[in-house]
């Protein structure tokens, strides 16, 4: 193990070698029990156990049924096959044993011949959840005439239809048994969705319990969940077939807890390598899956690593340059996964190029640096990069689409405003200003939206919840816009959140300068977010943080201090998965602005490490870059070997990705010397495609080649290969036309060059590497007669361009 | 709302410099109403001679031009497609900077365009080599250069410096129109690259960069411009006043008290403040020229000030907080003088107010180009807010404010984002309010502001244009009078109705008339003096938009107190309208007869449209006298709520004499808007279809009338028919029999109504009543449609 071993690993875990020193039998085997203590309140109430194993090898067996559970004081409580009860008020200890080795427990016991009030909120729609009443009835119409709130968004609402709506029909307080409610869901009546549950479920048995209590609402004083924990928080399985259960605990706001594994409804990423149905893992075949369990609002997720059964997997030695190596080695490890070697220089010049400027390597360069014989020439090449104008280019582009720089005649966004926000923004990158800087300038932007630019990023879009919902996709890559209505399903995000969210939105003043192109934006000191149920006022709140005082400030300000702060929960960390997918063509959250409990990092120590840099670096871009570059990761060649073929999720083997729209563009134009010839609305003849200032700038070839409108809030491209991408490379103008244009062939055949130091020049120019001896033979025949050859040397500059291993950065 | 303006001085005298000879230039076909679109190059150096082309439309029978002032004179030299192409002089002791011109032409007066007077000797933009690559123009130091940066096009020039001089570069380009915005970016360079001054807008000329570097180094300067979103619209021409002239930004005070010697300070120039003594005109303006003379060259486009009648108080710090603000111990009126030179900063003044005293306090910042965008705070002697204005209608604030008691209260002036800086002038002027009246010619074409807004009156006819006025704190009828008319031209008008604020005014000229062109005035006055004895003011207020952006919305615009009239030539036709012998009755109609007079051989058509609806009266818009006809009519309606009372109405001609419209009009006609004679109901009934019945209508005679009169039934449905009525002043019911065909619609039919119509003296008049009356059309009973079968 990695000295870099993160806390992570041990949250909620209680070590069994702890407390039982060298007494082990099976010296290397750990011995754990989930959860580490047993809370019990009211007589109902339960926990389940899960007792695990940790094999030498690294993998976990579920042997809770062969474990044995006993009670040191069973007047407090009594425990059954893995479930402990309560008994008595008090505290004790649970004593679980397997194959001599053994641990304690404690628990304790609250209000034990109390019986809990039972609670629409927290018993009966916990049901609805599960069974996901709530999502087919929660249609914005209901279902067959029946209406529940999405996800449970509005309990005082679900509770009227069932109770109040269409008095009588859906419960029978006489003969609770044959409420609709419950005749529907036992499959006692016909029902569009079938039978959810046995007529002697539990489920069925909350539900009559409710009823016969006269289907109350709960008290406004009823505790409401404020957290779930499921446990193990990650497992290493074997393929296939192996089981491991799971206990999910949710956490109340009066301080209780409660085993809610019966109620929870389970999910899991990737059904090939684990399935889990009522709280037990299955696995599959051998990879990587995220089981989730949604309980109220909440939704939390194990990571199950499945490995080949019997896999006698021997780690090699591989080299580590830097921190990043080490964390993915580690994740690697462990799915006995090994890294590809290192690309060649020729690969990692090219790939540097492409990725650090947007351009290709001219032959001068290519020579010298694989003349070079520096053993750090990698690294000096990494630095030399970072500082050209292109790397500035890339980023202001990345950025202009997150931002969505376009002009629009709908927001009054002019040509000028928008060229002045590029400007702005290209020239925070150029001067390294810090990143959360620009996060904080942007978000608190007052003033002329032509003096101060940055004020732009009110104006292209005024709506607070649109405001809202991209503040959250652009700085920390969270979408919200679920929450505008439900609650959000696969995320922790309550409509509560959003509105609270929106609140910091809800205050910014508009009007016109002179020019009525110029927009002026200011904080105008009131406006308020409301609840759509009950158009309550929500108060301004952190996504995913606390409520600030916000009276009498510019809640703006607020914001973007939060943002900007180094513990910010998801700012750091979202630009290093930006900044990371930008270099290794993936995210570790992958999309990079999908960032939700369901859709997990796949090395989320990489990501956490990678987020605690960028604040260390004070939020520079160019030193994070620096490290990922210079990472083994990132110098990996693309040549898979037979452990890591079918991985694409942790960084074994580098990524082939075809070069993006603007950046395939420039180097067309590089490689053929037609750069100073292009010409865009709105810039100056000359300059580049990836300096489109405004996203309504159209180009064929670019729209063609997938490059973003800037109409939403994403700069991933849609790359994938269409039929006109390949036609317009091969019968299209682009490519024969600048090939004239340019007269690189002319220019060629005039500079004494021999046939083969010309095809060679055309191959550095193109490939970024001297064409094989195999390649210069086929090659000759074209060129042999004399008369031909202007011709024959087009064409192979042709082919050249047309190959995938010009289009694709590999 | 429009936009804080120069205001612009009047047009002073008529200045008609092409001789009539010029005349022979025209066409035998008059050409239609002339259009000025731009001038090239929009400039002249002062004591110097330049030959000019101006672009628009209908332009080829120009004669001479209208300046805004003396020391300008133009000749015209030729004339090419669009263009006319003149020498303009300016006199060596023209006014520098900003002046208007209109083309004269024999059929009309064109646009207001600007040409700007330079001290410089003026020099073209070097013709471009595309092959080559650009290498910059050198210049002399104190010339204006003129040229042109479409799309992404740079201009250069070089000049050569002393270290230590000063090299102040501002550039005229969005004033001087183009249908799209045109932008300028200019940048100041060594000729090493390293940038020392790059602008694109400024408060003191908007769009407009202006930019003043004292040179670090002898040797040589770069000037670029360009478009600054390198989309330069197709006629983006620029003056560019390069020289060693001292370019403050700002004056502070901004104002002072007519007659008085006032030292001002220079703000903004790079050789830090100047300062200097200025001696104030005896009589108010809003624009008082003020420029440094202590340089070797005079600033090409000088700053402005306010001249008032009441004295100034100039702000003293500490004034940082409303309870620790400046005390003023003048009285009121007064104005204000302060400059936020910092971020964060309010300035505060305490005044002394009277109950119940209505004040006007008024921002004037960027209306002087000061980079401030105002908010005007007013607050009570314990600091507690009582009014507040950001903006009203321009970054300006302004209150209309009573103070609530007699003591003291804090004016506090701040920027709206608490921005600051030393050129962030301003001057908050307080004074009582008085009542005045305003008077301008509107705008006669929607979206676009400048056509017909000049008196263009042919020899010997008539000419009609709309005259709207604003009443400022004052109610009541008024009159307006046109004053300086030119010789053999007269105006005649209604008074301004209480209820309206717009008028149709008919000018006529002689036969003989002199075909001259100049600046009249209007005065205005309410028709009884006000009750309390308060004396109203009267002025021209003539917005003229220069350039719009953005739908029309007026960007650069200027304030005119004078307006264009000209005596253009002959027209072979003149129109009369018919006094019509029947009133408007109302919920009525009634038919305009207007002859025209042709002659020679003009047989062309001629639309006729009414110049102006009073309230409650429609028209059908633009109607026509056909080809060789000489009859036409204006159909116009009164609402059933259109007052009792007479109006003056006049109906405006425009025909084609060859080159476009060119626009005349009838005399002023009086129209009585009167009461029905008749009212009355329809009685609701029904039908079958394909049966008849009787509709019963029961009159109300309302004023007895000579004669039979005729009754109609409207509003039926399809396929069903009434048929006519008479009836006499003694008649109390009609009954109209109704047959509905088979194919009548079934249903409820709701609008129904009477048709009254009388003729006197050759005229009908008509009035409609009983609207909304019903028929219920039924199917046809089972019983009666189908027989049964046997």
């Amino acid at each position: 193990m990695s000295p870099m071993k993160l806390p992570y690993f041990f949250t909620a875990v209680l070590l069994a070698t702890a407390s039982l020193g060298h007494a082990a039998i099976e010296s290397s085997a750990t011995f754990e029990v989930f959860p580490s203590d047993v809370n019990l309140t009211y007589q109902r109430d339960k926990q389940s156990l899960v007792v695990r194993i940790t094999e030498p090898n690294g993998v976990h067996r579920d042997v809770t049924a062969d474990s044995k559970f006993s009670i040191v004081d069973p007047s407090k409580a009594k425990v059954e096959k893995g479930i402990v009860y309560p008994v008595a008020d008090g505290d004790t200890k649970l004593k679980v044993e397997y194959q001599g080795k053994s641990l304690e427990v404690p628990v304790k016991v609250e209000k034990a011949t109390a019986d809990q009030p039972i609670s629409f909120r927290l018993d009966v729609m916990p049901v609805f959840m599960k069974y996901e009443c709530n999502r087919c009835h929660g249609a914005a119409r209901g279902q067959d005439g029946f209406r529940l709130s999405l996800w449970g968004f509005d309990p005082d609402g679900d509770h009227y239809r069932i109770t109040r709506e269409l008095s009588g029909r859906r419960i029978n307080l006489a003969i609770p048994e044959e409420s609709m409610m419950v005749t529907k869901a036992t499959g006692a009546a016909p029902h569009t969705g079938g039978k959810m549950f046995e007529k002697d479920s539990q489920s069925a048995k909350t539900f009559i319990r409710w009823l016969a209590a006269g289907a109350p609402n709960d008290a406004p004083d009823v505790a409401t969940p404020t957290s779930l924990e499921i446990l193990p928080k990650k497992l290493v399985l074997e393929s296939p077939g192996q089981n491991f259960h799971v206990t999910v605990r949710a956490h109340y706001s009066d301080g209780t807890d409660r085993d809610v594994t019966d109620l929870a409804l389970f999910l899991t990423s990737n059904d090939g390598a684990a399935k889990i149905k009522e709280g037990v893992v299955t696995t599959g075949t051998p990879g990587e899956a995220f089981v989730m369990a949604r309980y109220a609002t909440f939704t939390v997720v194990s990571q199950v690593i499945v490995i080949p059964k019997g896999l006698k997997y021997e780690w090699p030695k591989v080299e580590e340059k830097n921190f990043i190596d080490q964390l993915v080695d580690e994740k690697l490890r462990n799915l006995r996964i090994t890294p590809s070697g290192l690309c060649n220089d020729e690969t990692f010049l090219r790939r540097a190029y492409i990725d650090i400027t947007g351009t290709l390597p001219t032959s001068d360069e290519i020579n010298k640096f694989l003349g070079d014989k520096d053993p750090k020439k990698r690294t000096v090449k990494i630095d030399e990069l970072l500082s050209r104008s292109e790397f500035v280019d890339i980023w202001a582009l990345k950025w202009s689409e997150l931002l969505q720089i376009r002009t629009e005649q709908n927001n009054g966004a002019s040509y000028k405003a928008v060229l002045s926000y590029y400007t702005w923004l290209r020239t925070q990158f150029e001067q390294n200003v810090p990143m959360n800087e620009v996060a904080r300038q942007l978000i608190s932007a007052s003033g002329s939206n032509f003096e101060d630019p940055a004020v732009n990023y009110y104006q292209l879009e005024t709506d607070p919840l649109k405001l809202a919902e991209n503040t959250a996709q652009a700085f920390f890559g969270i979408r919200i816009q679920c929450a505008q209505c439900h609650n959000h399903p696969f995320d922790r995000w309550t409509m509560e959140d959003y509105r609270g969210f929106v609140a910091f939105f809800t205050q910014v003043g508009r009007k016109i300068g002179e020019d009525s192109r110029e927009k002026i934006i200011f904080n105008s000191g009131s406006g308020e977010s409301k609840h759509p149920v009950g158009d309550r006022i929500i108060p301004p709140k952190f996504l995913g943080g606390d409520a600030p005082d916000a009276k009498g400030k510019d809640r703006r300000q607020l914001l973007a201090d939060w943002v900007a702060a180094p513990d910010n929960p998801w700012f750091p960390k979202h630009i290093a998965n930006l900044v990371w997918a930008q270099y290794m063509g993936r995210g570790i959250v992958e999309p990079v602005d999908d960032v939700r409990i369901s859709n997990p990092p796949s090395n989320p120590e990489l990501l956490d490490e990678l987020g605690k840099k960028i604040v260390e670096y004070n939020y520079d871009l160019r030193r994070i870059v620096r490290d990922i570059c210079n990472s083994r990761s990132y110098q990996t060649a693309t040549r898979p070997n037979e452990t890591n073929e079918l991985d694409n999720s942790n960084f074994a083997k580098a990524t082939i990705r075809r070069m993006r729209a603007e950046v395939l563009l420039d180097c067309i134009s590089q490689v053929t010397d037609t750069k100073s010839k292009e010409k865009f609305r709105g810039l100056p003849a000359g300059s580049g495609s990836v300096q489109i200032a405004d996203g309504k700038v159209t180009n064929y070839f670019l729209t063609t080649f997938g490059r973003r409108d800037r109409e939403v809030v994403c700069s991933r491209e849609e790359v994938g290969p269409t039929l006109s991408q390949a036609l317009h490379l091969l019968n299209g103008t682009t490519i024969e036309d600048k090939i004239q244009q340019g007269g690189v062939i002319q220019k060629l055949m005039t500079s004494n060059r021999t046939p083969r130091e010309i095809a060679s020049e055309l191959y550095l120019r193109c490939f970024g590497r001297f064409p094989s001896e195999d390649e210069l033979v086929k090659l000759e025949k074209y060129w042999g007669v004399t008369e031909e050859q202007p011709k024959a040397y087009t064409d192979i500059f042709w082919a050249l361009l047309n190959a995938k291993e010009f289009m694709f950065n590999h | 709302m429009l936009l804080p303006e120069i205001s612009r001085r009047s047009l002073r005298r008529n200045i008609v410099t092409a001789s009539l000879a010029v005349c022979a230039l025209a066409s035998t076909a008059i050409a239609g109403s002339p259009r000025l679109s731009y001038l090239t190059p929009p400039g002249c150096q002062r004591g110097s001679e330049m030959e000019i082309a101006f672009s628009g439309t209908n332009l080829t029978d120009a004669r001479g031009f209208l300046f805004d002032e003396p020391g300008l004179e133009g000749t015209i030299t030729g004339q090419e497609g669009g263009k006319v192409t003149a020498k303009i002089k300016a006199a060596p002791d023209a006014r520098i900077g900003e002046h208007t011109v209109r083309v004269i032409t024999n059929s009309g007066v064109s646009d207001v365009r600007l040409l700007y007077v330079t001290p410089f000797p003026m020099v073209k933009e070097a013709p471009e080599d595309k092959k080559m690559p650009p290498t910059p123009q050198p210049v002399a130091l104190g010339t204006t250069v003129y040229g042109s940066t479409p799309d992404d096009d740079q201009d250069r020039y070089e000049v050569e410096l002393k270290k230590g001089q000063r090299l102040a570069v501002e550039v005229i380009g969005v004033r001087l129109h183009t249908q799209t915005l045109y932008d300028p970016y200019l940048t100041i360079t060594k000729a090493d690259g390293q940038i020392l001054a790059e602008t694109d807008d400024s408060a003191f000329s908007r769009q407009d960069p202006v930019a003043s570097i004292v040179a670090p180094e002898d040797g040589k300067y770069e000037i670029t411009i360009r478009d600054s979103t390198n989309a330069g619209p197709g006629q983006c021409q620029y003056l560019l006043n390069i020289g060693t002239y001292a370019r403050p930004l700002a004056v502070y005070p901004a104002g002072g008290p007519a007659g008085e010697e006032l030292t001002v300070k220079l703000i903004g120039d790079a050789m830090g403040t100047l300062e200097q003594k200025v001696k104030l005109p005896m009589s108010p303006t809003e624009h008082f020229d003020v420029a440094f003379q202590g340089a070797d060259e005079p600033t090409p486009q000088p700053n402005f000030i306010r001249v008032s009648p009441f004295p100034n108080v100039l702000e003293q710090e500490p004034n940082g907080d409303p309870l620790n603000a400046q005390k003023v111990t003048e009285e009121l009126p007064l104005a204000l003088n302060g400059i936020i030179s910092k971020k964060s900063e309010t300035d505060n003044f305490k005044i002394k107010a009277k109950k119940g005293t209505a004040y006007d306090v008024r921002v004037f910042a960027r209306a002087l180009r000061s980079p401030l965008d105002s908010v005007l705070t007013i607050f009570n002697d314990k600091g507690n807010q009582i009014a507040q204005n950001d903006d009203a209608g321009t970054p300006d604030s302004y209150l209309r404010w009573t103070a609530p008691s007699d003591g003291e209260f804090v004016i506090q002036v701040r920027d709206q984002l608490m921005r600051g800086g030393p050129t962030f002038f301003y001057r908050v002027e307080i004074t009582p309010v008085e009542p005045k009246l305003t008077a301008w010619l509107p705008e006669m074409t929607i979206n676009q502001n400048q056509d017909r807004r000049a008196v263009s009156v042919p020899k010997g006819n008539r000419y009609a244009t709309l005259v709207r006025i604003k009443r400022g704190d004052i109610a009541g009828e008024a009159k307006v009078e046109p004053a300086d008319l030119p010789a053999g031209v007269t105006a005649t008008a209604p008074n301004v109705d209480k209820a309206v604020d717009t008028i149709p005014m008919v000018f006529e000229a002689t036969p003989d008339a002199a075909p001259v062109a100049k600046a009249f005035t209007m005065k205005s006055n309410l028709v009884e003096a006000p009750a309390n004895g308060a004396k109203v003011t009267s002025s021209v207020d003539h917005i003229v938009d220069i350039v719009e952006s953005g739908n029309q919305r007026p960007y650069y615009t200027i304030h005119e107190n004078s307006l264009a009239v000209a005596v253009t030539d002959e027209l072979p036709v003149k129109i009369n309208l018919i006094a019509p012998k029947a009133p408007l009755l109302q919920s009525g109609s009634l038919n305009l007869k207007v002859v025209a007079e042709r002659k020679g051989d003009f047989k062309g058509p001629i639309n006729l449209s009414l110049l102006y609806s009073p309230p409650g009266i429609g028209n059908a818009g633009i109607q026509t006298i056909k080809e060789c006809e000489t009859e036409g009519t204006i159909n116009i309606s009164a609402n059933g709520n259109a007052a009792l009372q007479k109006w003056k109405l006049c109906v405006v001609g425009s025909a084609d004499f060859g080159k476009g419209p060119v626009y005349f009009s009838t005399q002023l006609q009086e129209i009585e808007v009167a009461a029905p004679l008749v009212g009355g109901q329809i009685v609701r009934t029904y039908v079958d279809q394909g049966e008849s019945t009787v509709i019963t209508v029961k009159l109300d005679q309302k004023t007895p009338f000579e004669g039979k009169a005729k009754l109609q039934l409207l509003g039926l449905p399809p396929s069903t028919t009434a048929d006519e009525q008479e009836i006499t002043k003694d008649t109390t019911e009609v009954k109209f029999n109704v047959k509905a065909d088979k194919a009548a619609p079934a249903g409820q039919h709701k609008q129904l109504f009477v048709q009254f119509s009388l003729e006197k003296d050759g005229d009908t008049m008509t009035s409609a009543f009983g609207q909304g009356g019903i028929l219920r059309i039924d199917k046809g009973s089972v019983a009666k449609n189908d027989e049964p079968k046997k």
